[in-house]
């Protein structure tokens, strides 16, 4: 792979980066509520409140706040935390294997379901089959998260009582696994701990799922789609007439031709999966830094909102750089210079 | 003779169409022996590819069907094998090249990659086995520094070279039969030339019995041993390549050569055949060449011809002919 290509993204990323910067400090700083006030309470006076506005800077001009702000970061100081005490970082560092373990369950979700749904879709074009899988996309894809995560909530913990409450990763009573990376079921996988690997699975499928159910939804359509046109392409009655098998002529041949498109849109998805991490680690009390952010939000804490935002531009600035170097490895037509 | 390694009888294939089925080929018959080259020639949407796809069955699944007749292949009856059976000949015993090389060759795998997985699952080579295979077959059909080609992708080469990768894959486990379909019609005369001049030498070396569908009189010149004339689904004239050169009998097939231009000769405007093919929903009820035809009388309009013998293995589908050939 190119590295000088690799280098010249990460570059064209910087002005991208720089705007969500400039437009997050002024979103805060416009978001109804004072954090002074909202840090010391109703009961404070005002000249307390003034006094702790003028210890935390924020009288001063907005540009001054601002470069202020930046010199932090590119200090790797992201500020404190009003609602933990503790730095924005290490709030980060701690809650992100949760939300890293919830974000990689729903993506394994909607690749290993969304796919395969998507091809034999396409394979039994107008099939019942094929009906049925694009009425399942559609709803999934204009379903509203926070309505789902709650249906699914009320159907499977609050009538059936076969899921956990929706409280957190891991039941009060039992143990989590000792930390390795700090996701509890690949940590009791590793640990052999089959009480918390039991615990740790039966708490993530729910929240799982809700994430995974808009990005499952677009994946089998894209999948659907894509796997359409190559199917009808001369290459693939080349492979046929070669004897190949079905599932060779359709796994080996059409899917990585039609894995490109597939791939954009998966690239898309993952900003609304970032999004959404935030509604569904909400309904489900799920500890990681969406529920984090939520909270900050609610209590007008800047330092963590801001921290958030440019976390999500940056994974996304290399998610798509990933991905622009992954059209290169499944199509060798696909060149940058 | 030998026993023909493909007999068509009554060949008949529809299409679904949004409101109908469409017949596309009705009732072709046709005998292919080891070792010739049978030519099918016709002008577009005559039939000849779907004569050529409903032999390979390779029609698309849901849209095309053979509704008729009989496509014994080696023996076998191509129409009652199952999937599994298909699979094992497609590939190794009877294999199709096709009109443009420049799509029919999957574009993610290297030439290596797609020529090796034939000898692989047909032959059972083992990757490195094939993979030397593959670079030797190339070598037969004239590409130079094969072992760098088998490491390219479709996208580096011409147009005439991965025609020529197309043929290294067909002949690939030495089919009895190659179906080639208009396999010199998308490149440059020079190339084409190369193409037919490597299909005859390789059919002597290979015994391969070739079906070459073309709408190039040139083509069928060069290549052929026996020619079928369709038209509008059906056969309308078949002989032994030099007779039809020499003694065209339907108005058709005369009709076809008279539009080669000579280069003899000096005139402005090029010989047609008036009109345009019917449509398959809208076929004549008799002669489906009657409206074109300069020959034309009210018994062609009322009933169909048969295939007529004219001596020779020479037969025609026109009335003219019904008593013997008028001018033999």
């Amino acid at each position: 792979m190119n590295l000088k290509y690799i280098a010249k993204r990460l570059l064209y990323a910087i002005p991208a980066v720089v705007l969500v910067v400039i437009i997050i400090f002024l979103l805060t700083r416009v978001m109804p509520g004072d954090p002074a006030r909202a840090y010391l309470g109703e009961m404070a006076t005002q000249e307390q409140v003034e006094q702790l506005r003028e210890e935390w800077g924020l009288n001063d001009p907005l540009p001054v706040q601002f470069v202020r702000y930046v010199s932090g970061i590119l200090h790797g100081d992201f500020g404190y935390s009003n609602r933990t005490h503790d730095t924005v970082l290490n709030d980060f560092i701690k809650r992100l294997p949760a939300s890293l373990e919830l974000a990689l369950w729903a993506l394994a979700i909607a690749i290993l379901i969304g796919v395969p749904l998507g091809i034999a879709s396409a394979t039994h074009k107008n099939s019942p089959l094929d009906h049925g899988a694009r009425i399942f996309s559609m709803l999934g894809a204009t379903m509203p998260v926070f309505w789902f995560g709650l249906m699914l909530i009320l159907i499977f913990y609050a009538t059936a009582g076969i899921a956990p409450a929706p409280t957190g990763r891991i039941s009060m009573g039992i143990n989590p696994p000792t930390t390795i990376t700090g996701m509890y079921v690949l940590d009791s996988i590793l640990t052999g701990d089959m009480v918390a690997l039991k615990d740790s699975v039966s708490h993530i499928i729910l929240p799982a799922i809700t994430l995974s159910m808009s990005t499952m939804a677009v994946m089998a359509r894209m999948t659907r789609a894509s796997m359409l046109e190559v199917l009808g392409q001369d290459y693939i009655r080349t492979a046929r007439a070669k004897g190949m098998k079905e599932r060779i002529v359709i796994y080996r041949h059409a899917l990585r031709n039609a894995l490109i498109p597939i791939l954009t849109v998966l690239g898309g998805q993952f900003g609304m999966m970032l999004g959404y991490t935030v509604v569904v680690e909400t309904i489900f009390s799920w500890p990681g830094i969406g529920f984090y952010v939520t909270d900050a939000i609610l209590n007008v804490d800047y330092n963590p909102v801001q921290a958030f935002a440019l976390f999500s531009a940056l994974l996304y600035v290399v998610i798509n750089l990933v991905l622009d170097i992954l059209y290169t490895v499944v199509d060798r037509r696909v060149k940058y210079d | 003779m030998d026993e023909p390694i493909l007999k068509v009888k009554g060949l008949c294939t529809e299409f679904k169409t949004v409101d109908s089925r469409v017949r596309a080929v009705d009732g072709v018959d046709l005998e292919l022996y080891p070792g010739e080259t049978l030519g099918i020639v016709g002008e577009s949407g005559c039939g000849k590819s779907v004569t050529a796809l409903s032999i390979m069955q390779l029609l698309p699944k849901g849209v095309g069907q053979v509704v008729g007749g009989e496509i014994l292949f080696d023996g076998k009856d191509m129409l009652k094998l199952s999937q599994k059976e298909l699979l094992s000949l497609h590939g190794r015993d009877m294999a199709m090249i096709f009109q443009e090389p420049m799509t029919s060759l999957n574009p993610v795998y290297t030439i290596g990659y797609q020529l090796s997985e034939v000898l692989r699952y047909h032959m059972g080579m083992n990757k490195k086995d094939a993979w030397q295979k593959s670079i030797d077959l190339l070598k037969d059909v004239g590409v130079s520094r094969p072992e760098q080609i088998v490491r390219s992708y479709p996208h580096e080469l011409s147009g005439g070279m991965l025609q020529r990768v197309m043929i290294a894959m067909g002949l690939s486990c030495n089919p009895k039969l190659l179906i080639a379909d208009e396999p010199t019609t998308a490149l440059d005369v020079t190339i084409q030339a190369q193409i037919l001049e490597l299909m005859g030498k390789l059919k002597e070396e290979y015994n391969t019995a070739i079906l070459m569908i073309t709408h190039n009189m040139g083509v069928v010149a060069e290549v052929c041993d026996r020619v079928i004339v369709m038209y509008a689904g059906y056969v309308v004239e078949m002989a032994e390549v030099n007779e039809l050169f020499d003694h065209p009998s339907h108005p058709y097939t005369q009709g076809l050569l008279k539009c080669i231009p000579n280069i003899n000769e000096d005139r402005e405007v090029l010989d047609t055949i008036e009109g345009t093919v019917p449509p398959p929903y809208a076929m004549p009820k008799g002669c489906r060449f009657a409206p074109r035809c300069p020959y034309a009388t009210p018994e062609c309009e009322a009933s169909k011809p048969e295939l007529y013998d004219i001596g020779g293995g020479h037969t025609c589908r026109c009335f003219r002919y019904k008593e013997g050939n008028p001018n033999a």
